[in-house]
């Protein structure tokens, strides 16, 4: 991960503030920062948004294709994450840097869809054994500001739910085959139901004090924190501990419930949010990547 | 996809024939008699044998067999930091790694390492490394080498294990050694401790479109200063019953302790 050089005094002084509950920044522990969130910016995507959470900045893009579906399940679509860190983040990126961040990134995203209520993925079917929608989630971080794993997740549920998926006819062709026929009408799409869709929620701990959405200055001063996949209603979808410290077995369930109580407040905020971004539809202004 | 020219081509991809049977998969875990199809009970775990020792070239080995699982993990340094940007001067640097053999699991595992064999061995790396002392080894690189030989579940737990007795085996210092245990979770109050294979969670294994409570959830104990090296969870979980499963890996971990000690004494009595 890209790494901001602190000395051992400035270490102290950010984790001495969170024991007293004031971060750097004025917030405390239990504070997010701001976010923006656009959908739709990228016209060649079928879903698409943009994020910025303080200094940090994604941008996602989802792109549905036809392919073949996995045979374990044979009648459920695909879901794929690719996440690309750019050199413009952090010059580590540079070459093969950042592969060790992105592929953290996209195995915890893979996790956290890992059951059948995230996406339903039978919605994605076409044809059992035959063809089947397969979602390509593409994931580009522009700017490491902290926080990367949750701002990731609130933009891909973003994405996700501004993705738009033909809506394609089925029918019984010659000598028992299948023919797919695409809409002429381009806007004729189905949209992806992300009402079970989880986001992440990393719970860093500092001293003796756990944190959410930390900068970039505290995750150095963080030696473990607990990534959770919160869902709307509160229940957990994967979990991962990160970093090279240990955890007090009596601040997991605290933490847990922190993660579960902050994760609600960002599902309802962003939900708030895509409403009206839906019905806004065409007639707003992207600001996009500025 | 890559491929490694050196190795004879075997098809681009190919599928487990089993996928194509109409094979009867049991609904339940557990059977009338309330057993599994291991004949244990829900929170018995499996047997455990752990060897110290076993390759004799490497710094330090362990051996760990839960039934059918089999892991061989060796251990190699402190030597010399081997890439320059991963050079630091005041503490060593842990490297793992962990690795299916090709023939190990129930499908053919590609010789190149996939992005779960990058996941795993990053989850491995960070649930062993806060037991060791890096700052002890400075300027210098420790290697992990952890292969499956045979996975029929639980393979995250034996390879947490059998790589923390290895490092002791090593000789290498550490604050405690680091013991880890699986369950399958399948409904509110069933908590399926060491689950094999065919118990373990995957989305195309769940019959039913609700999926609430299914999952499976590891940790990794540092059983003498009582510290969670590394939790891990999948499926959709409540909380209460995800707190439930943590215990009971933290309870079951506990226990592989003296497993763990005796082994390592019976290593020096040699």
């Amino acid at each position: 991960m890209a790494k901001v050089i602190l000395g051992d005094s400035e270490k102290w002084f950010i984790i001495h503030g969170i024991q007293d509950d004031l971060r750097n920044d004025g917030r405390s522990c239990d504070d997010y920062r701001h976010i923006e969130v656009e959908t739709g910016v990228i016209s060649n995507t079928h879903g698409s948004s943009r994020l910025r959470l303080g200094n940090t900045e994604v941008m996602v893009g989802v792109k549905v294709e036809l392919g073949t579906p996995d045979p374990h399940s044979p009648n459920d679509g695909l879901i794929h994450f690719h996440v690309d860190c750019s050199p413009n983040a952090d010059p580590s990126f540079q070459g093969r840097g950042g592969e060790e961040l992105s592929s953290n990134i996209s195995c915890i995203l893979t996790r956290i869809f890992n059951n059948k209520t995230a996406i339903d993925l039978s919605t994605l079917g076409i044809i059992p054994h035959k063809q089947c929608w397969v979602v390509h989630v593409d994931v580009l971080i522009l700017e490491c500001g902290g926080n990367l794993f949750d701002a990731v997740s609130v933009a891909v549920k973003a994405s996700l739910h501004n993705t738009g998926i033909p809506n394609i006819q089925v029918t019984d062709g010659d000598e028992g085959t299948q023919e797919i026929s695409l809409p002429d009408d381009p806007n004729d799409v189905k949209f992806i139901n992300t009402n079970n869709c989880p986001l992440l929620v990393t719970i860093s701990k500092a001293g003796s004090r756990h944190i959410v959405d930390a900068t970039a200055d505290e995750e150095s001063c963080c030696n473990a924190s607990l990534v959770v996949g919160v869902t709307r209603r509160g229940r957990t979808m994967g979990m991962r501990k990160m970093g090279e410290g240990s955890l007090d077995p009596e601040s997991i369930p605290e933490m847990i419930e922190t993660g579960k109580n902050i994760g609600r407040q960002l599902h309802i905020a962003l939900d708030k949010l895509l409403k009206v971004e839906q019905g806004m539809a065409n007639d707003i202004e992207k600001v996009g990547y500025l | 996809m890559p491929t490694d020219a050196r190795r004879l081509a075997a098809p681009d991809s190919s599928q487990d024939p089993k996928l194509f049977g109409d094979i009867v998969k049991p609904q339940t875990l557990l059977d009338e008699n309330e057993m599994r199809a291991d004949g244990r009970y829900m929170t018995q775990p499996r047997n455990i044998f752990l060897q110290c020792g076993v390759v004799s070239q490497a710094k330090g080995s362990a051996y760990c067999e839960l039934s059918k699982t089999k892991v061989i993990c060796s251990v190699y340094g402190p030597k010399d930091i081997e890439m320059r940007e991963e050079f630091q001067i005041n503490k060593g640097k842990l490297k793992c790694e962990l690795k299916y053999a090709p023939f190990s699991s129930s499908k053919h595992r590609e010789h190149i390492p996939d992005a779960e064999d990058v996941e795993n061995s990053d989850i491995l790396l960070q649930a062993i490394s806060p037991a060791v002392c890096l700052q002890r080894y400075p300027k210098s690189q420790i290697e992990v080498h952890v292969l499956v030989l045979e996975d029929d579940g639980s393979v995250m737990p034996a390879a947490i294990t059998s790589a923390s007795l290895a490092l002791v085996d090593a000789g290498i210092e550490m604050y405690d050694v680091v013991t880890a245990s699986s369950v399958r979770v399948a409904g509110q109050e069933a908590c399926f401790i060491d689950p094999i294979s065919s118990e373990q969670f995957s989305r195309a294994s769940l019959h039913k479109s609700n999926d609430i409570n299914q999952g499976m959830v590891m940790v990794a104990l540092l059983p003498s200063i009582n510290q969670v090296s590394s939790i891990l969870s999948v499926g959709h979980l409540e909380s209460s019953v995800l707190q439930e499963a943590i215990t009971t890996c933290t309870f079951s971990a506990q226990n592989l302790h003296s497993v763990v000690r005796k082994s390592i004494i019976s290593s020096f009595k040699k």
